[in-house]
C-alpha cells in the first residue's frame, strides 16, 4: 500500500507551459498557480518518474542514485507546490467573495494647474470647483468602509492636483491613518509649500511626485512648459522637510532610454524611491502621441539597468519592475485584479468607481450624496459591480482559462482593456507582450533574485 | 540536478471557498440528461419501495409490486454506473481541451531520446482525454519543425473527417507553446509552413 502511495505521488501534473533557454527549463503550471526553473537533468528526472517510485528511476540511472538527498529535497518542493497528482484533478476556483478593500482611492478635486498629455482623469478635469466632497463627507465615507476595508489598506489620494485644496487633503489623510490606513498622495509636485512638506513629514503622508523625466524638455513635453522648475522645487521643500517622497515615471518609448539618468537624478534630489510604471492606453493618452512599451522591452530594460547598476536598487520597491516581481514570486490565486473587489474609488463629486483606472461613466456604482446611500448594499448588490466582478474573473471561461500565466497576470488593467476595446472583461490588449513580460520575469528571478526588492503595496 | 527558482506561497494565502474550477471546455459537459434521469428514477422508486415494503399487513400480489421496484431501482442503479459517452455543450472546445491535455501528457511523460508514440491507443486506456468532443478517437501526427521531430494531437472536427477544414490540431509553434496558439484549423501537408509563417 505503502509502495502504492509513493508511486501515485510522483506522478506529475503536465505543466502548461514549458521554456527551454540554454541548459535550463521553465516549467509553469497555471492552476496551481506555479513556476519553476529547473536544469536539463532535473527536467529529465521529473519526465522519468511519470508515476513510478523514485527507487525505481534512481535504480535505472545510476548517476543520479548517488544525488539521491538532494533530489529527495528538490522533490519535496515540487511536492508542496502540489505539482505532483494526477491532471484530471480539478484545482477550486479562488474566492470572489470575502476580500477586503486594500486601496481606498479618492479623486479630491477635479481641479489642476496642469493638463499633463497622459493624464488618466484628463477627460475629466474641470476649471472650478463643481460641487467637490468635503472633509467632512470623506470621513463619514471612510467610517461606513472601515467594516469592509483589509487591515491596513492604502489610501490613495489623486485628482486633479490634490494639493490645490491642501487642508482638506491634510484632514483626509490623518482620518484614513487613523483608521489604519497608509496615506498617499499623488501630486504634480508644483503647489507643494513648506507648511505642507513640514505637516506631510509630520503625519507620515507619502507624498508621489509625477515627474515625466529627468530634464525639463522630457518632463515638459507632457507636463507642460515650465512645469518641471516648479515640480524639482517642490521635491525639493519635501526632502529638506523629510517627508516621504516618491518621484515617479510614466515610462513611454521618448523617455525609456533615459530611465538610468532617471534614477541617478532621484539619488541627487535625496528622494525615498524612484518610480516608473508603464504608460496605459487610458485618459489624456488614448490620443496615441506617446508611444506606449511592450511590458517585456519595458521589464528587459530595467533589469539591465538594475545588473548594471545596483546603487539603484535601494530607491526601487513600487516601480512596475519590482511589483512583477513580487507578484511573479508567489504562487497566489487572487481571483481577479481586484478591481471592483479589493479597490474603490471616490470621485470628487461624491461617485463611487470601482477602481482608479474604471474612472468611466459605464462604472458609475452610485453616490455617496444620495438620499438613502448603502455601501453595504451597493457593495454587495450594485449591478455594475456584480457585472464586472463576473466580466473579470480570472476563471471565466471565455476569457482566459487555458493561460498559464493568468494568476500573475490579473488580465492586465481592466480599465485600460474598456478604454481600448469597450469590454473590461477582455484580455488585455497587450496580452502577448504581458505574457512575455510575466515569463521573462521568471527567467530573471532565476538568474538574479536579489535585484528583486519586495514590492510595497499601492494600487 | 536541482531547482534553480520557483514561486512560492505567500505568507498569507488568501482564504478560498470552493466554487469549483469552470475551464474552457473540460467542464463544458452540459448534457447530463440520462444521468440525471437515473438519479429522478433511482429517487421516486426508493421512496416507493420504501412505502411498500414499511407497511404492515400488505398483500402477497403488493409485495411482488415491491420486490419488482426493488429489482427495477437495482437495474438503474447499474445502468447509471455506465459510463455513458460524454456529450458537450461546445464539442469544439472540449476537442480543444482535451487535445491540449493529450499533447502536454505526451510531452511530460516522454523521455528523452523516445519515439514519438505513433498512435494514442496505449494512451487511451490510462489517460481519459483521447477522445474529442464528439467522442471520436483523435490522431497523433508526427512532423519535422526546424529539423526537430514534432508532433499534432489532432480532432477531426465537427464533420469526422481527418484533413478538412474544421480539423483541430494542437501543435507545438515553438520550444514556448500558449494555450492561445493551440489550435489551428489546417491540412496537414501544410503544418510546417504555418509554423513558419506565425514565426
Amino acid at each position: 500500500m505503502a509502495l502504492f502511495t509513493k508511486a501515485h505521488s510522483w506522478r506529475l501534473t503536465p505543466p502548461d507551459l514549458v521554456e527551454e533557454r540554454d541548459e535550463l527549463v521553465l516549467l509553469v503550471w497555471g492552476d496551481l498557480p506555479y513556476w519553476s526553473v529547473v536544469d536539463r537533468e532535473f527536467h529529465a528526472l521529473l519526465c522519468a518518474l511519470d508515476g513510478r517510485g523514485l527507487d525505481q528511476v534512481l535504480s535505472e540511472q545510476p548517476a543520479w542514485r548517488a544525488q539521491r538527498r538532494e533530489i529527495e529535497t528538490q522533490l519535496e518542493v515540487l511536492r508542496k507546490a502540489g505539482v505532483f497528482g494526477t491532471p484530471e484533478e480539478k484545482t477550486p476556483a479562488p474566492p470572489l467573495y470575502g476580500t477586503k478593500i486594500e486601496n481606498i482611492a479618492i479623486n479630491l478635486t477635479r481641479r489642476c494647474n496642469l493638463r499633463c498629455k497622459f493624464c488618466y482623469n484628463l477627460p475629466y478635469l474641470t476649471k472650478d470647483d463643481t460641487g467637490e466632497v468635503s472633509a467632512e463627507e470623506i470621513g463619514g465615507y471612510l467610517r461606513i468602509l472601515k467594516p469592509f476595508q483589509a487591515k491596513h489598506p492604502t489610501f490613495t489620494v489623486l485628482g486633479g492636483e490634490p494639493l490645490l485644496e491642501a487642508d482638506k487633503l491634510l484632514a483626509a489623510c490623518e482620518m484614513a491613518i487613523r483608521q489604519g490606513c497608509t496615506a498617499l498622495v499623488s501630486t504634480n509636485g508644483t503647489q507643494v509649500t513648506d507648511d505642507f512638506a513640514r505637516q506631510a513629514a509630520k503625519l507620515g503622508l507619502q507624498v508621489q511626485v509625477s515627474l515625466d523625466g529627468h530634464t525639463a524638455k522630457l518632463n515638459d513635453a507632457v507636463r507642460g512648459k515650465g512645469s518641471f522648475d516648479g515640480t524639482v522645487a517642490g521635491i525639493r521643500r519635501l526632502v529638506a522637510h523629510k517627508a516621504y517622497t516618491i518621484i515617479s515615471q510614466v515610462c513611454h518609448r521618448g523617455n525609456l532610454p533615459h530611465l538610468g539618468a532617471y534614477y541617478r537624478f532621484g539619488q541627487t534630489l535625496g528622494v525615498n524611491e524612484v518610480r516608473f510604471i508603464p504608460l496605459k492606453c487610458l485618459g489624456g493618452a488614448t490620443t496615441g502621441e506617446f508611444a506606449a512599451i511592450p511590458l517585456d522591452d519595458l521589464l528587459q530594460h530595467a533589469f539591465t539597468l538594475f545588473k548594471s547598476h545596483p546603487e539603484f536598487l535601494p530607491l526601487t520597491g513600487r516601480d512596475a519592475f519590482s511589483i512583477l516581481a513580487t507578484t511573479c514570486r508567489f504562487s497566489s490565486r487572487r481571483p481577479s485584479c481586484g478591481t471592483g473587489l479589493q479597490t474603490v474609488l471616490l470621485d470628487a463629486d461624491g461617485t463611487l468607481y470601482p477602481c482608479l483606472n474604471t474612472n468611466h461613466p459605464a462604472f458609475r456604482i452610485a453616490n455617496i450624496r444620495e438620499p438613502g446611500f448603502d455601501f453595504k448594499r451597493t457593495w454587495l448588490e450594485s449591478p455594475v459591480l456584480t457585472d464586472l466582478r463576473r466580466r473579470t474573473v480570472l476563471f471565466n471561461p471565455s476569457k482566459h482559462a487555458g493561460c498559464p500565466v493568468r494568476y500573475w497576470c490579473l488580465g492586465g488593467c481592466r480599465g485600460e482593456n474598456h478604454a481600448v476595446t469597450g469590454d473590461a472583461g477582455k484580455p488585455s490588449p497587450d496580452c502577448t507582450s504581458l505574457r512575455r513580460g510575466i515569463l521573462e520575469m521568471f527567467w530573471m528571478l532565476a538568474e538574479r533574485p536579489d535585484l528583486a526588492k519586495p514590492a510595497v503595496k499601492i494600487c | 540536478m536541482q531547482i534553480l527558482a520557483h514561486s512560492v506561497v505567500p505568507p498569507n494565502p488568501v482564504p478560498y471557498l470552493h466554487l469549483g474550477y469552470i475551464s474552457a471546455g473540460a467542464n463544458a459537459r452540459t448534457t447530463q440528461a440520462p444521468g440525471y434521469l437515473f438519479i429522478a428514477s433511482g429517487i421516486v422508486l426508493s421512496a416507493l419501495l420504501g412505502v411498500i415494503l414499511i407497511r404492515k399487513g400488505i398483500s402477497p400480489a403488493t409485495r411482488r409490486v415491491g420486490l419488482a421496484l426493488l429489482l427495477v431501482s437495482i437495474l438503474v442503479f447499474t445502468l447509471s454506473q455506465i459510463p455513458w459517452p460524454s456529450r458537450y455543450a461546445h464539442p469544439e472546445e472540449a476537442s480543444q481541451d482535451h487535445a491540449w491535455k493529450v499533447y502536454k501528457r505526451i510531452a511530460v511523460t516522454r523521455k528523452p531520446g523516445d519515439p514519438i508514440p505513433s498512435d494514442l491507443q496505449a494512451l487511451s486506456k490510462i489517460f481519459p482525454y483521447t477522445k474529442d468532443g464528439w467522442n471520436r478517437e483523435m490522431h497523433i501526427a508526427t512532423y519535422q519543425a526546424k529539423g526537430k521531430e514534432a508532433y499534432a494531437i489532432i480532432s477531426a472536427g465537427q464533420d469526422g473527417q481527418f484533413g478538412t477544414g474544421d480539423d483541430i490540431a494542437v501543435i507545438e509553434g515553438s520550444l514556448s507553446h500558449y494555450p492561445g496558439k493551440r489550435r489551428a484549423n489546417l491540412v496537414l501537408q501544410e503544418l510546417t509552413d504555418s509554423i513558419e509563417k506565425e514565426k
